[in-house]
């Protein structure tokens, strides 16, 4: 591997209360929860450390933080991550601005319940080498317009033009569209604004910032990924790493 | 600075020994379920220093790092733990961990709001998880904050140190890490630590890091 690359952050979003997934949920929190062997958090730890040389985790939880702190027992000791912890729930804005405060360097935003192929992430760091680590991008991958809910707009250079989240139900024509796969890179996470107004999503907010200074660039992935935010995906993972 | 002051029902033991050279960076370690197990309020009572877990691990620091222990003792507020023998006996106790070089300083807070005896019924800042001792510590000994270690097992523990500007904590993990009662407190919005299962694991990642 190349020696050369920056020490990578990588925040994992783990702070919310997972009630699509519940009764599930009800007791343990969704990142944690086990997919073939392995919880979901802990797979992504262990997949970005061994495509990363130097990467530091941050995880950020609320609901049920005790039950992240044997968390660390079950992924190797040198990935083990910073928690930070939130006495009430900040959402991943607040929370990106707070950890940017922390680090220098890039940082890479994910959400906490997603199953990626490794090839997904050899991807991302390919790009992330080919971008040399310099641009904001956020991870897309291709769908039906008709059951996607937010779709990523950008031009010939892959800049990011809009990006929407559409109302539940809406239906369109079956065109394949660009939509948000939750995982997005921040080569300088300094520059989001030092307010305490910037609250929720990390989309509503810091994404649009970019888009407004034309500086967010897409980068499509189609290699497998599955979002746990329901039981019929959390099957397909099963399925999926079976 | 009346933060800082100390008053009655405060313990502050330093080592009497004249140190070489004293660092600039600490390692501030709580006492009950960090350094020896928490068998409830007075379980420093149930300890032998010749039984102290860890003894060489903490002492191969010595060189380097100055050790602080910074506790809540608020047994003293119970009335069957008043006795002139315990107070006797806990106090030989602090100065045998000194004496034995397993810490250099031990800062105490035995205050409670609801403790039963008057004189100590005070919910003051150096009691955790305010961070009146750690902020007289690192004045004290002109420590960097950058370079100290909290290591703690209790939530209180991580508030205080992330409240004291240090950015490293390690928090035990255990049944009671998220215990705490901060009513009174202004949680701030989110603070930072590492985990172990064990002050022995914590110590020998950090011994690793720090390349001695």
């Amino acid at each position: 591997m190349d020696r050369n690359l920056p020490r990578l952050h990588i925040l994992l979003l783990a702070a919310g209360k997972g009630t699509r997934l519940s009764p599930i949920t009800d007791y343990i929190p969704k990142p944690l929860i086990d997919v073939q062997g392995q919880t979901m958090i802990g797979r992504l730890c262990d997949q970005f450390s061994r495509v990363f040389d130097d990467v530091e985790f941050w995880v950020n939880i609320s609901f049920f933080a005790d039950k992240f702190l044997d968390f660390h027992l079950r992924i190797p000791k040198i990935i083990q991550p910073n928690f930070i912890w939130e006495p009430t729930q900040l959402g991943g804005a607040s929370t990106l601005q707070f950890v940017s405060k922390k680090i220098n360097g890039p940082i890479l935003v994910l959400h906490s319940d997603l199953v990626l192929s490794q090839q997904y992430v050899l991807t991302i760091r390919e790009d992330l080498i080919n971008t040399n680590f310099r641009k904001n991008l956020i991870f897309c991958h291709s769908r039906a317009r008709s059951i996607a809910r937010s779709n990523v707009w950008f031009d010939r250079n892959g800049l990011v033009t809009s990006f929407q989240e559409l109302e539940v139900g809406h239906v369109d024509e079956e065109t394949e569209v660009f939509v948000n796969s939750g995982i997005y890179f921040f080569p300088f996470p300094k520059i989001f604004p030092d307010t305490r107004t910037m609250e929720g999503d990390i989309v509503r907010n810091q994404i649009q910032i970019l888009i407004q200074q034309k500086s967010l660039y897409t980068r499509l992935i189609n290699d497998k990924r599955i979002s746990v935010d329901s039981v019929s995906s959390l099957i397909e993972a099963r399925r999926y790493l079976s | 600075m009346n933060m800082l002051k100390l008053v009655p029902g405060d313990l502050w033991i330093k080592s009497l020994k004249v140190k070489r050279k004293v660092p600039n960076k600490a390692i501030f370690f709580d006492l009950d379920g960090t350094l020896w197990p928490d068998e409830g309020p007075g379980s420093i009572m149930n300890f032998e220093v010749k039984d102290f877990p860890n003894l060489n691990l903490i002492k191969s620091f010595s060189s380097e790092w100055l050790r602080v222990a910074f506790s809540n003792q608020t047994f003293f507020g119970y009335s069957k733990s008043t006795s002139i023998f315990c107070k006797i006996k806990y106090r030989l106790i602090l100065k045998q961990l000194i004496q034995n070089d397993i810490l250099d300083v031990i800062a105490i807070c035995h205050h409670h709001p609801s403790s039963s005896m008057s004189y100590l019924r005070l919910n003051c800042n150096y009691r955790k998880p305010y961070n009146g001792m750690l902020l007289k510590a690192m004045r004290d000994f002109n420590l960097d904050s950058g370079k100290c270690v909290v290591i703690g097992d209790r939530i209180t523990d991580i508030i205080a140190g992330n409240d004291s500007g240090i950015q490293r904590c390690f928090l035990i993990s255990n049944h009671r890490s998220f215990e705490m009662n901060v009513s009174e407190y202004e949680l701030k919005d989110a603070y930072v630590f590492k985990t172990g299962e064990s002050l022995q694991s914590i110590l020998l990642n950090l011994k690793v890091e720090s390349g001695s």
